[in-house]
């Protein structure tokens, strides 16, 4: 059955290749294949989860450089195979309806199978090098998708339109979008690239694989001890975090996501929940318990496990406080996306700090699955929502509720997933970020994280009471005057944001029972790869956690307050102008501006400045005289040309030629003659035989 | 005088004669005699060796017959070739047969 792990990223990525020739047929079977695809891929990954053996399934890739391509089976990368894969396959089916009737289907479905795939194999890879390449593969397709509309439409633009910052227009066409996501991702992977190439130039013996890196740890001569004796170990350890740093948007590297909002909501849905931005946090939780170890040896496991914690924390305030200006739908999921990412790096910093590595590793992978789960399903309603009031300002819907109640519900209980609320699953997964914080002692992080809280209930209850709450906006009512009733989704889009939704109450309620299990199975994770780190159980429930989930419902309690009085008992007027914090917030602390200030105009700056002092004031001057030495010698060797070469060249010719002309003269075409030359030939052959071979 | 050297002297004599024909002649059925000239030359070369060699080989008789019937083959199409041309062109002056000139 050691076919079946393989088999969880092929498919995907053969559905891909094969979109195209499914498009022959007719459009119905292309969608419905890649469907199929993306079904087979969770299948797969489901009953590898169950029935094949914990392993590193290996097969030859290079031999001369004894490089085995693999996928490693262990509790970690099954536990998240099955979450991207299922949730992957219902944004597909979601996707069969919302995309119904937009150009450019195969192209569509062949880069979304494609992002399956390539997340997929990420996930399951057992070395750094396959890794890299579906972490590649996830960016490439991630550009393709965030600008699929690259014809740059004003309706899928994102920002408000005539909007700016510091002299930096604030909304982005699509193709602009997905350029500014494969760039700003770009710097992180350069650095995990670095950093990568470190480790395996000073592994010995030379090795990509994860199992062999851990197993090197704790012997003289390893890799970290060669890294730590140059001090490289730290920066090593932090060039490798620059690369979840783009890929899951975090500080300061976040300022793609938001504006990756350009693309369909489906492939939004896709880069939030499943893929993508959880590559970076995977990544983390793969190598963070082999850095931890090789750290620990040299004492050196603050700096690297601070500054994630750190990055994760700021990321997390920072998101969420711009999520609480926001005026488009999808904006404040985005910054709630960024936000919930960097309570997962939170965590999985704090597992390093604390004594007790295995409660904030767990509970960052748990809270990447509650995410994902409550994350897909608003993303997936906000898309219908968007779709049926033809736009994605959240003032210009309004009253929503009533014309659809299904996807109303739906929202609000992914919503309170999203807060904090018990008994959803995001409140225990959460919860457990927090107290992990709290019992490593980390108590400044512990309050930026219940700060977040309080923002988060806000921002999610704002987001509701101004979309489904009151009175219709104008624009809806425009809507309803034009005829275009504003309705329920259709089943294929209504089904999977309901059914993930209702997971997100099931797993909450559930919490209790399977915690403990999963928790036990993820630390199967460590057994295979660093046994050494089997060190502390589970504390179990005790007061001190009792007061600190109090702490954080009644925090959420209070956001949740304060956002339905403003914004469920008010009707919402957009504010015409952003000043003092809310428009500091309003324009993303100024960091996007910032940075187009410096990198974009930076280097257009340059560019000019180079034109005008390099180009224009030193070549441009410098030409004339160059120009005129460059003339004297060309004529110099003109005359040569003629005078040396070309009389050469000419004389070969006429000797040719004449050697020719006598040639043709045998060539008479008479036969006599040819007849004369054979016989005197003859008797010149005789007179050589007779007279030459004859005297000896 | 050996007798082999009568035959070659014979032998040179035709063949000295078929390549004056050859050479000297522009009517094409003259040209064929002396081409008839030169295989008989070489066919009394050939059965003067076979004969006068020891013990006497009967192939130079059984080659030399094979020659005969293929020159006789080569003179058939050589005069149908001549008759046709005749027919065409009313002269045989092999010099102005140059419609197949290149």
């Amino acid at each position: 059955m050691t076919i079946l792990p393989w088999l969880i990223w092929t498919l995907p990525i053969a559905g891909a290749i094969l979109t195209p020739l499914f498009a022959k047929f007719h459009g119905l079977v292309r969608d419905y294949a890649a469907v199929a695809f993306s079904l087979g891929a969770a299948v797969a990954a489901t009953i590898t989860a169950f029935t094949v053996a914990s392993s590193d399934y290996q097969i030859p890739w290079v031999p001369q450089l004894n490089l085995n391509a693999g996928v490693l089976v262990d509790p970690l990368s099954m536990f998240l195979v099955n979450i991207v894969a299922w949730i992957s396959f219902l944004i597909m089916v979601y996707s069969l309806q919302y995309m119904k009737k937009e150009f450019g289907l195969t192209r569509y479905w062949f880069f979304m199978n494609l992002f399956i795939g390539n997340m997929l194999l990420l996930v399951l890879a057992d070395n750094l090098l396959m890794m890299f390449f579906g972490w590649e593969g996830v960016g490439l397709c991630s550009y393709a998708l965030i600008g699929h509309f690259y014809h740059d439409e004003p309706e899928h633009w994102v920002g408000t339109p005539g909007d700016s910052a510091l002299g930096v227009p604030q909304a982005y066409p699509p193709s602009h979008a997905g350029m500014k996501a494969f760039i700003m991702t770009r710097i992180g992977d350069i650095a995990l690239l670095i950093a990568i190439f470190l480790i395996f130039a000073t592994s010995t013996p030379r090795t990509f694989n994860y199992v062999e890196l851990a197993s090197q740890l704790g012997k003289t001569g390893s890799w970290a001890s060669t890294l730590a004796r140059f001090g490289l170990l730290v920066p090593t350890a932090l060039l490798f975090f620059g690369g979840p740093v783009g890929k899951s948007a975090q500080f300061p590297l976040q300022e793609w996501l938001p504006d990756a909002m350009a693309g369909p909501t489906s492939v939004s849905a896709l880069i939030h929940a499943a893929t993508m931005v959880k590559a970076g946090v995977f990544l983390v939780g793969r190598m963070g318990p082999i850095f931890f170890l090789a750290l620990l040896e040299f004492n050196q496991v603050t700096p690297f496990f601070g500054t994630v914690a750190w990055v994760g924390a700021f990321t997390a305030f920072l998101a969420a406080t711009q999520a609480s200006v926001a005026r488009e739908i999808k904006k404040v999921l985005a910054y709630s996306t960024v936000s919930q990412i960097g309570y997962m790096m939170m965590a999985l910093g704090v597992a390093g700090l604390s004594a007790n590595f295995l409660a904030g590793y767990s509970a960052g992978l748990l809270q990447l699955m509650s995410h994902a789960i409550f994350k897909a399903s608003l993303f997936l309603a906000a898309g219908w929502v968007i779709h049926a009031t033809e736009s994605r300002f959240m003032d210009q819907m309004g009253g929503l509720a009533k014309a659809m109640r299904l996807t109303s519900v739906s929202m609000l209980l992914a919503g309170l997933s999203l807060m904090g609320i018990p008994p959803f699953s995001g409140f225990w997964t959460k919860d457990a970020i927090l107290s992990a914080a709290f019992q490593g002692s980390e108590y400044l992080l512990y309050a930026i994280g219940l700060a977040t809280v309080l923002l988060t209930a806000f921002y999610t209850t704002r987001m509701l009471g101004i979309t489904f709450a009151g009175k219709p906006s104008a624009n809806v009512e425009d809507l309803e005057k034009q005829g275009k009733h504003v309705h329920e989704a259709g089943l294929l889009m209504l089904v999977p944001y309901l059914a993930l939704a209702i997971a997100s109450l099931g797993l909450g309620l559930l919490y209790p029972l399977y915690s403990g299990p999963l928790t036990n199975y993820l630390m199967g994770t460590f057994q295979y790869l660093t046994p050494t780190l089997l060190l502390g159980a589970n504390p179990g429930f005790s007061i001190t956690d009792a007061v600190l989930f109090a702490a954080s419902t009644g925090l959420a309690a209070v956001g949740f307050a304060i956002g339905y009085l403003r914004y469920f008992r008010r009707p919402y007027q957009a504010p015409s102008q952003m000043k003092g914090l809310v428009g500091f917030l309003w324009h993303r602390w100024y960091i996007d501006a910032i940075y187009y200030r410096i990198f974009v105009e930076g280097l257009t700056k340059m560019s000019r400045g180079l034109y005008r002092y390099v180009e224009q004031g030193i070549w441009d001057k410098l030409s004339p005289t160059i120009a005129r030495d460059v003339i004297d010698y060309t004529t110099a060797s003109g005359s040569l040309d003629s005078s040396v070469v070309d009389r050469g060249v000419n004389d070969v010719a006429r000797a040719g030629s004449r050697f020719s002309n006598l040639l043709r003269r045998f060539q008479s075409g008479v036969t006599e003659q040819y007849v004369i030359t054979f016989a005197i030939g003859i008797i010149l052959l005789l007179i050589y035989m007779i007279f030459v071979i004859g005297a000896r | 005088m050996e007798p082999i050297t009568s035959f070659f002297a014979v032998s040179v004599i035709l063949l000295g004669i078929g390549i004056y024909g050859l050479t000297t002649k522009r009517n094409a059925i003259r040209i064929l005699f002396s081409i008839e000239l030169i295989y008989n030359a070489a066919n009394l070369n050939i059965i003067a060796f076979a004969r006068l060699s020891s013990p006497p080989l009967v192939t130079g008789q059984v080659l030399v017959l094979f020659t005969i019937a293929l020159a006789a083959m080569e003179a058939a199409v050589g005069l149908a070739i001549v008759m046709l041309v005749s027919r065409l062109n009313v002269d045989i002056d092999l010099r102005k047969l140059t419609r197949l000139r290149g």
